[in-house]
């Protein structure tokens, strides 16, 4: 299997060039697409909304539905499984999945600055590394940031045996943190970050790629499967996606209006959209990395593909997990482009979300 | 004329090795009120339940009206120690069960249930739930039921030791009534002699296990039996006879 | 009910309500972690129609998956108490199903059955067929030997006896079971909707959760409260039309018993 992958995403960066130079044909009738979100639709992922509801996949013949996911590793399976045709995910937690033999590869990067991080209250004096000896932190499992909880001790040196962890379900992981019944907590900077704010209250963030583990994390991805065969329906659902991308980047405020909008159970309570805003923020800033700037929406580093399943295989102990080539495929990616004047207003405008060490 | 019971060298041994009943033989005359009686658990009851066809005998053969006893059937009926009726039907429909259960119209024999209730002095409770009705009343609607298909033979296995002693000799009288103008053929068991006398034409006493006949004897009072009948000298000849036959447990 | 005997669960219930929204008030808790109930009877009132859209699709799933659990429990039932092969083959496999919670397997049935409604179905359907199965059964075989004999003596054939004996004495012991397993139904579809849904009651304390929109979560556990409450109440309504015969002991009466 791992052989003729390599052959798919050859075909497919063939294929996908060829079809882009052709202007979108509308099909006869809109091709039907299922998507999850790694997790409940917060701000990060307002340019799926906008790229809905402003027709950006209607107008090249799509009908895609948006559900939220439970995490990395169902949508792990979920996808792997064809019950979606595309997802976002962790990248981390997909190479792990793609060493279980399930058939997945990532078609767009999202979010290059990874967020997993360890997150807490000021009040607690969690600085450094070394602070959160002797403290007490949760967990969810089946999340990235504790699926790498190994290679942040390694590369910062602390005792593991020294920091005190609870485990819970994802969804009690803010509500606990903010209750204080623990020091710190391990999270993506993009779910908690947002919600606490909204709240009034102040977060020290320690990033693991701060610290030295440095990979991707949040990528579009799909079935092997469906790169190679539908490779022109992977080609037209990604654009839709960046051009959305796009449009949040450069028009924020529009774009939380249209996410209340689609998402009706955030519209009631005024926070929402303060964490919506937030969430939003964050994810924009977490994609403004030099390599995307110049390569355009969507573009991997393949230096950083392979940096990110070395972390996999070292400290998840993933076996046969397939080359960094089969992992990942820039057909899709750098259509959508940003002029360098527009970046600069980009960047202007989530200033205050680029996270910088505590 | 037939006899309407014929039960030849019929005994009874339990699974658990027990023998409850040696040998019983006796035969019952059409329209006989017979009583058998015994001191308790010397397998009176278990000998009627074989009457009756609810239970197998291990040896001998039981006839009901020159048929052999298989099963239950549907020229018996049976009067349980305790009314059994069922509490989430009336009266009525308690009485009208075995109507049902043998798959007859119900409308050709409501009116008999209504009158057989009329006689017991129950039938203002036609429609009531068993629950509203007393320990008595509720023996009565069982007699009903007992008697609702027309049986010619009525089975009745200590039918009134659970209740008072006032209630019981009212009862007593009462079952007298319906006999007489039924003329069906009734075997009766109980522990009371006084309750034998009265009742019976005919007493069998059992001896305790493992069981056989004892004394049998005919009990002469004149009919209709009354309530001061049991006050006369006549009357306590036959309990002292009765009582010294079970006192020594006697065997032929 | 009649009205007397509800003014004082109700007296009760709204002392509760003014305790808890003085106690917030005087000691500034936050909105995020206790809210008050006039707050989240206002997010009733906006977001209505929100709740009650959402209510819909897991009020459905728990009402079919409860009909299917009672049929079909009903039925196993049934079985076991008339085959000792289908008893002594079967009931430790029923055991076994009460005993793997459903929360572990929601996920696994979401990848053997889909995303559909059918994962939440089936989880409803196993989680409120055991009480059936069990009380079933035990309403079948407790009748009084005294019952059967009687029944066999008025000349009732197999089939009479259970339909005619067995099952209405069985009736109350039913009822009871599908107390029980209305109650589960609705706590099984909702904690499979936390897992594996993208709608439902469920679904809605989830998302609100996921963004401490507390508020919004206590409305939506107070109308999945609601609804429980009106769920068990039709059950035990029904109780008291089909099981007419069961009378409490303490109601004194004009005879004696």
């Amino acid at each position: 299997m791992p052989i003729t992958r390599r052959r798919f995403l050859a075909g497919a960066a063939a294929t996908a060039a060829v079809t882009t130079a052709i202007p979108a044909a509308r099909a006869q009738s809109n091709t039907r697409l299922k998507f999850t979100l790694p997790w409940i639709p917060h701000g990060g992922y307002t340019h799926m909304f906008v790229a809905k509801k402003l027709g950006y996949f209607e107008k090249r013949g799509l009908d895609v539905t948006i559900d939220r996911g439970f995490g990395s590793g169902e949508v792990c399976k979920t996808l792997g499984l064809g019950q979606y045709e595309f997802g976002s995910l962790d990248l981390g937690v997909m190479t792990n999945c793609a060493a279980k033999s399930l058939d997945l590869v990532a078609i767009g990067m999202l979010s290059p600055r990874s967020p997993l991080g360890i997150f807490s209250l000021p009040k607690k004096n969690i600085r450094t590394p070394r602070d959160l000896e002797g403290k007490k932190l949760a967990f969810a499992t089946g999340s990235g940031d504790f699926q790498l909880w190994p290679a942040f001790v390694k590369a910062t040196g602390i005792d593991d045996s020294k920091v005190q962890k609870v485990f819970m379900g994802p969804e009690a992981l803010i509500k606990s943190l903010i209750d204080e019944q623990v020091d710190g907590e391990g999270n993506f900077y993009g779910s908690i970050a947002p919600s606490v704010w909204a709240q009034g209250l102040e977060l020290n963030t320690m990033l693991y790629e701060d610290y030295g583990v440095k990979m991707y994390s949040l990528v579009f991805a799909a079935q092997s499967r469906t790169v190679k065969e539908r490779a022109d329906v992977c080609d037209r659902f990604m654009q839709g996606v960046m051009e959305g991308l796009a449009y949040t980047y450069l028009n924020p405020n529009e774009s939380i209006d249209i996410h209340l909008d689609q998402v009706k159970e955030f519209k009631g309570s005024p926070t929402n959209r303060d964490v919506v805003k937030h969430g939003q923020g964050i994810m924009t800033a977490m994609g403004l990395v030099p390599e995307v700037e110049k390569n355009g929406l969507g573009w991997a580093d393949p230096e950083m593909i392979k940096r990110t399943r070395e972390t996999v295989v070292t400290y998840m102990g993933a076996k046969d997990v397939p080359p960094a080539d089969q992992l990942f495929t820039n057909a899709f990616a750098g259509k959508v482009k940003l002029t360098p004047a527009q970046w600069a207003s980009v960047r202007e405008s989530v200033k205050r979300y680029i996270p910088a060490r505590a | 004329m037939r006899d309407s019971v014929v039960v030849d060298g019929v005994g009874k041994t339990y699974a658990s090795g027990v023998e409850a009943i040696r040998e019983a033989r006796f035969r019952v005359v059409p329209g006989e009120f017979l009583s058998l009686l015994g001191p308790s658990g010397c397998g009176k009851s278990t000998l009627l339940m074989m009457i009756a066809g609810l239970l197998a005998p291990s040896r001998g053969t039981i006839r009901v009206a020159d048929g052999d006893v298989r099963g239950p059937r549907p020229d018996v009926g049976v009067v349980f120690q305790s009314p059994v009726l069922l509490p989430w039907r009336t009266v009525l429909d308690n009485v009208l069960l075995p109507i049902e259960m043998l798959r007859l119209r119900r409308a050709d024999y409501e009116g008999r249930a209504h009158a057989l209730l009329a006689m017991a002095g129950v039938d203002d409770f036609a429609a009531t739930l068993p629950h509203e009705l007393s320990g008595g009343m509720k023996q009565r609607v069982a007699i009903c039921r007992a008697l609702v298909h027309d049986p010619a033979l009525l089975l009745m296995d200590e039918p009134f030791s659970a209740l008072d002693a006032l209630t019981r000799d009212q009862m007593g009288l009462e079952l007298l009534r319906l006999w007489e103008v039924h003329k069906k053929t009734v075997v009766f068991v109980t522990h009371s002699i006084r309750e034998a006398v009265f009742l019976s034409d005919r007493v069998l006493v059992m001896t305790p296990r493992p069981a056989v006949i004892g004394l049998e004897t005919e009990v002469k009072l004149p009919r209709p039996r009354t309530m001061d009948l049991q006050e006369s000298d006549e009357f306590n000849r036959y309990v002292g006879l009765l009582r010294h036959a079970i006192e020594a447990g006697n065997r032929p | 009910m009649s009205g007397r005997a509800l003014a004082w669960p109700l007296a009760v219930s709204l002392a509760v309500l003014g305790v808890w929204e003085a106690a917030v008030a005087v000691l500034r808790v936050k909105a995020v972690l206790l809210p008050r109930p006039s707050v989240i009877a206002g997010v009733l009132w906006r977001q209505g129609p929100l709740i009650l859209e959402h209510m819909w699709p897991t009020f459905y799933q728990i009402v079919l998956g409860f009909l299917l659990a009672l049929a079909g429990g009903v039925l196993v039932a049934v079985l076991i108490t008339y085959s000792e092969i289908v008893r002594k083959g079967f009931y430790p496999l029923i055991v076994v199903s009460q005993i793997v919670p459903k929360v572990a397997v929601a996920p696994l049935f979401v990848v053997w059955f889909g995303l559909g409604d059918l994962s939440r179905l089936l989880l409803a359907f196993l989680i409120a067929f055991f009480p059936i199965v069990i009380n079933t059964a035990s309403g079948l075989t407790s009748v009084e030997d005294d019952f059967v004999r009687m029944a066999r003596a008025c000349l009732g054939s197999r089939w009479q006896i259970f339909t005619k004996i067995r099952l209405p004495h069985a009736l109350p012991l039913i009822f009871g079971g599908m107390k029980i397993s209305i109650t589960l139904a609705v706590i099984g579809v909702v904690v499979a909707e936390f897992v594996a849904a993208q709608r439902g009651i469920g679904y809605l304390i989830v998302m609100a959760n996921g963004l401490l929109d507390t508020p919004l979560m206590m409305a939506a556990i107070a109308a999945l409260s609601a609804m429980g409450l009106v769920l068990y109440g039709a059950v035990a309504g029904l109780e008291r039309l089909v099981v007419y015969w069961h009378v409490r002991t303490e109601s004194p009466r004009g005879g004696f018993a």
